[in-house]
């Protein structure tokens, strides 16, 4: 490679990389949370700062589990409807009624209905193991989460069956379900699928984050003898939190308390704001992307 | 149309059914506990040094006892295990009306549909506000999109010029231009970070300033938090791109069609019309990308309804505001009352099927207009 076409491809992926925003956005996000990190192990005691980390870490991890979950959900979704649309059409409209119920119920009911039934068999010995809590709180999650990704699928798969090379390679003696996976999915939809997934990761850290500190604020810990793991949202619900948030609204009109919060009230302010940061990265990573490949 | 009013009409039916058959199965049945070891408990439950109803308390008895009785490990965590049930089913005992272990009755479905009403009256307006704002933030952002130079762009000739320019007042002009303009950026960055905050995080921030019972709050709290506003603008202001680079569009162009963006040129579009509730945009080309795209909005108005009752619901529980009913159903939920959660979440699961009833009737009526039909 020529010395001119290092420099316009250098060029090229800096431009790209400032217009196109979505791995800037994800620089941004690493650099930010890494300055958190920093600042916190400097001015934050110790204990508090084992908890955000255990907080931010298996609210990460859930949101991946969803992500994963709801991906193969809305595969097999999709592969069953598909089936049933050739098969069984009948039993197709009873899929699509079931679907539209799951859909209907808002996702925070859901989730808040699935945690109850968690919570129920955490009582009664059958889920014990903290892995087990976090791969069920995704899987739960999930389920209100996989109907974006299957909505997309569902409307590749129509746009392609009306193109010509759809049924030229059936009349190749192809199967359908190579065409689908393949060729639809695999080959033509890994963009749209992967732009859908940045935004489900977003939308499980928020329902995640909601519905723990609700849960936190709602239910007593004295009442609920369950524990969750800890995540950001039930860590902001903890009193020292609060009380952290409230400041903010005192500093608002004490002008002079603003230099105080990132000192005295760090747990609070940090779990926010790893909460906010985060979600307003990750809108602007999914744009980004999209931006990047024309979605 | 008349299949889909089936459809809603007839999933409303069946999630009423099943509800009704969890609550013949589950609901009446109360389970009875004997206890194996009530007397310790009780014993234990004299002493004053301990509450029992403290996690911490317990798990301190529960070493003491191993520590002094080092062969009975298993019967302790029975022991334990049964305090906890004890102590969380004299709780239950103690709750007030409020608490939560008020019987379905009369009265309790009276107050349940009052709370339903306000919390449909705040979501309406919500959704009219959230609406509105979704609409013209992105009609604005698009228009500003089309206008000449972006942000960066007159930053970098501004900063170009500050450093062509001789003299200390041009330049101090120029240098008070790019911190004007930097400031601006630094505010919506702000601006983005409040309209992302999930609702909670705003409510406790300001909860020593307001009342946070207030039905304003609350619709105010729909309208800028978790994001709402920004996702949907964005999805509004994406159809409008992809709108405005179809071929008609072009055509209209080379026909002389108006197609001047700026607020100020007289073939251009004005400010104050953006803001309107009605807009119009008669003899522009972008009046027809509006028209469009309204009507492509339509079917997101049903994903952006379910995510403002989401949100609602968040508020409501987040805040514990007595008297709202997502606050009800999370007290519910907490004392175990399957009835009042069924018809709570009954009740929630109805308006969304309306809305959707309804999003499917304005579309279908979109349609007959656009396909000339009476």
């Amino acid at each position: 490679m020529k010395s001119y076409q290092i420099t316009e491809s250098i060029e090229k992926a800096v431009r790209d990389f400032i217009v196109c925003r979505d791995w800037l956005w994800f620089t941004i996000w690493l650099l930010g949370i890494l300055i958190i990190w920093i600042w916190n192990l400097i001015f934050l005691n110790a204990p508090a700062l084992r908890q955000i980390e255990n907080g931010f870490i298996n609210t990460i991890v859930i949101a991946i589990m969803v992500i994963v979950f709801a991906a193969g959900l809305s595969w097999g979704t999709t592969l069953l409807d598909d089936f049933l649309h050739r098969r069984f059409a009948r039993l197709q409209i009873g899929l699509t009624f079931l679907i539209n119920l799951i859909r209907s119920v808002p996702q925070i009911v859901g989730t808040l209905l699935g945690y109850v039934l968690l919570t129920i068999l955490m009582q009664n010995r059958i889920v014990t193991s903290e892995a087990a809590i976090l791969i069920s709180m995704a899987l739960v999650i999930a389920f209100f989460l996989f109907l974006e990704i299957f909505d997309l699928l569902r409307e590749r798969i129509t746009h392609f069956r009306r193109l010509d090379f759809y049924d030229a390679m059936l009349v190749c003696g192809i199967s359908e379900q190579y065409i689908i996976n393949r060729e639809i999915i695999l080959r033509s939809s890994p963009m749209h699928i992967i732009n859908k997934l940045i935004g489900i990761f977003g939308a499980a850290i928020f329902l995640l984050c909601s519905v723990d500190f609700i849960i936190s604020v709602g239910l007593s810990t004295q009442i609920s003898p369950v524990d969750l793991p800890v995540t950001l949202g039930s860590l902001l619900a903890k009193i020292d939190s609060k009380q952290d948030i409230l400041a903010i609204g005192h500093a608002l009109t004490h002008w002079n308390y603003f230099p105080n919060l990132p000192f005295e009230h760090l747990q609070g302010i940090t779990v926010a704001i790893l909460i906010v940061f985060t979600l307003l990265c990750i809108y602007q990573i999914a744009n980004g992307y999209g931006r990047r490949h024309h979605l | 149309m008349r299949h889909k009013i089936i459809e809603h009409l007839s999933s409303i039916l069946f999630i009423g059914l099943i509800f009704l058959l969890i609550q013949a199965l589950w609901g009446p049945a109360k389970k009875t506990v004997s206890y194996q070891y009530l007397n310790e408990i009780k014993a234990f439950m004299l002493l004053d040094f301990l509450d029992l109803s403290n996690p911490e308390d317990r798990l301190l008895l529960h070493e003491t006892l191993n520590y002094y009785y080092p062969g009975e490990h298993q019967r302790h965590d029975s022991l334990m295990t049964e305090i906890a049930a004890y102590v969380k089913e004299l709780m239950l005992a103690d709750t007030g009306p409020h608490g939560g272990a008020s019987e379905l009755n009369f009265d309790k479905l009276l107050s349940l549909s009052e709370m339903l009403v306000k919390f449909i009256l705040i979501y309406v307006l919500v959704l009219l506000l959230t609406s509105y704002g979704v609409e013209t933030f992105a009609v604005y952002r698009f228009i500003r999109l089309q206008q000449p130079g972006s942000l960066f762009e007159k930053l970098r000739t501004t900063w170009q010029k500050l450093n062509h320019a001789t003299g200390l007042r041009e330049r101090s002009r120029f240098a008070l231009i790019i911190l004007r303009k930097i400031l601006r950026g630094l505010i919506k960055g702000m601006v983005m970070l409040i309209l992302f905050a999930p609702a909670y995080v705003i409510a406790y921030s300001f909860k020593t300033r307001f009342d946070t019972d207030s039905v304003i709050l609350m619709v105010l709290l729909g309208v800028i938090s978790n994001g709402l506003l920004i996702t949907y603008t964005q999805k509004y202001f994406t159809f409008l791109v992809s709108e405005s680079r179809k071929g008609y569009v072009q055509t209209a162009r080379v026909k002389n069609l108006k197609h001047d963006y700026r607020f100020s040129a007289e073939k251009g579009i004005r400010l104050s019309t953006i803001f309107k509730i009605r807009k119009t945009f008669p003899g522009h080309v972008f009046g027809h990308i509006y028209q469009n795209v309204r009507f492509q909005y339509l079917h997101t108005l049903k994903e952006q309804a379910s995510f403002l009752i989401t949100g609602l619901i968040i508020i409501e529980m987040a805040l514990n505001i007595q008297g709202h009913l997502c606050y009800e159903l999370m007290q519910n939920i907490l004392y175990k009352n399957l009835a009042i959660v069924l018809l709570i979440v009954f009740g929630i699961f109805v308006v969304v099927k309306l809305t959707e009833m309804t999003i499917d009737y304005l579309v279908f009526s979109q349609q007959q207009k656009i396909d000339n039909k009476p």
